[in-house]
C-alpha cells in the first residue's frame, strides 16, 4: 500500500511540474527573453524532499521529455542539463545543510545550479558568446528563486499537515 | 523561509552577477560578429555605417534579418519558433550578445581592437 501511494505521488508530482511548466509559459511575455519563474522547480524539491534524489530525478526527467515532445530536442537538452542538476543540487541540500538553509537559500542555488547547466549547454552549442548571457541569468536565478523559495514554503507547510509526516526542510 | 546562510547566498549571487556584467561589458561595441552554427559569416564595422542597414542570412531555423547602425544592432525577424532573439532587442555595448539557439546564430559587438582569436568557437 504504501509502494502504490509513493507511485501515485510521484506521478502527481510529475504532472504538477509539467503543469506549472505550461503555466509559466504565460508569464513568458513579461520577463526579459529566456528567463522564467521557474515554478515547476517546487515540484523537483517536493520530490526531493520526501522521496529522496530518484524522486527529484524522476520528475526532471519527466519535465524533460515533455519539452521533448512540445519544443523539441533543444529544449529537452537545456531542460534536462538544468532540472538534473538543479535536482541533485537540491537532493544534496536538503541531505546536508537542512537545518541552516532556509527554503528561498535551496531554492536560489536550485536555480543558479540550473541556470548555469543552461548556459553550459548554450555554451556547447553556440560557443563563448553564450556567456554574455551570464550576469542576466544570475540575477534571473535570484528572482526566479525567491518567488519560488515563497511558494516551497506554503506548499511544504500543507504537504506535512495532509501527510502528518515528520520532517521538513525548513 | 529565510535565514542567515540565505541572504548570504543571494548577496553573494548578486556581487558575482554585478562584477561579471562590469567585466564582461565594456565600452561601446564597435563590431558587430554575425556567426552561424559556429563559424563567423560577417564582420561590420558599425562605425562604417551611415544609416541603418538590414542584413539577412539563412540560418538552420530559416531566415533572420538584422538591422544595424551606428550605435549597434537587433534581430528583426525570425524564422524560429519562440522569437526570443527578436525579443532580446538592440545590443549596444561591447561584449553583448543576442542568441538563437534553433537558429544556431550568434550576433555579438567586439571592440574596437580585435583579438584574432575570437572568431573561434568549440
Amino acid at each position: 500500500m504504501k509502494k502504490q501511494r509513493a507511485w501515485v505521488h510521484l506521478g502527481v508530482l510529475c504532472a504538477v511540474s509539467v503543469s506549472l511548466s505550461l503555466l509559466e509559459g504565460f508569464f513568458a511575455p513579461l520577463l526579459p527573453p529566456g528567463v522564467k519563474p521557474g515554478l515547476s522547480n517546487i515540484a523537483t524539491v517536493l520530490a526531493a524532499g520526501y522521496y529522496g534524489v530518484w524522486a527529484a530525478l524522476a520528475v526532471s526527467l519527466c519535465k524533460a521529455l515533455f519539452a521533448l515532445f512540445v519544443r523539441g530536442g533543444v529544449a529537452f537538452a537545456m531542460s534536462l542539463a538544468g532540472g538534473v542538476l538543479s535536482a541533485l543540487c537540491t537532493a544534496a541540500l536538503l541531505l546536508w545543510v537542512r537545518g541552516r538553509l532556509g527554503s528561498i537559500g535551496i531554492c536560489v542555488l536550485g536555480a543558479l545550479v540550473h541556470n548555469a547547466a543552461q548556459l553550459g549547454v548554450a555554451t556547447l552549442i553556440l560557443g563563448r558568446a553564450a556567456l554574455g548571457y551570464g550576469p542576466i541569468l544570475i540575477l534571473a536565478a535570484v528572482g526566479a528563486g525567491c518567488v519560488t523559495g515563497v511558494v516551497l514554503h506554503a506548499t511544504w507547510r500543507i504537504v506535512l499537515r495532509r501527510t502528518k509526516r515528520e520532517g521538513k526542510p525548513t | 523561509m529565510i535565514k542567515r546562510l540565505d541572504l548570504v547566498i543571494l548577496a553573494g549571487a548578486l556581487l558575482l552577477a554585478g562584477l561579471l556584467g562590469l567585466l564582461l561589458f565594456q565600452g561601446e561595441g564597435a563590431t558587430l560578429v554575425v556567426e552561424i552554427n559556429g563559424t563567423v559569416v560577417e564582420k561590420i564595422s558599425l562605425s562604417s555605417l551611415q544609416e541603418e542597414t538590414k542584413y539577412s542570412y539563412e540560418t538552420p531555423s530559416g531566415r533572420i534579418e538584422i538591422l544595424a547602425d551606428r550605435e549597434g544592432a537587433e534581430i528583426l525577424s525570425s524564422g524560429c519558433e519562440n522569437k526570443l532573439c527578436v525579443k532580446s532587442g538592440k545590443i549596444k555595448k561591447n561584449g553583448q550578445s543576442i542568441l538563437c539557439l534553433p537558429g544556431r546564430t550568434v550576433l555579438r559587438l567586439e571592440g574596437a581592437e580585435e583579438a584574432p582569436l575570437d572568431g573561434v568557437t568549440g
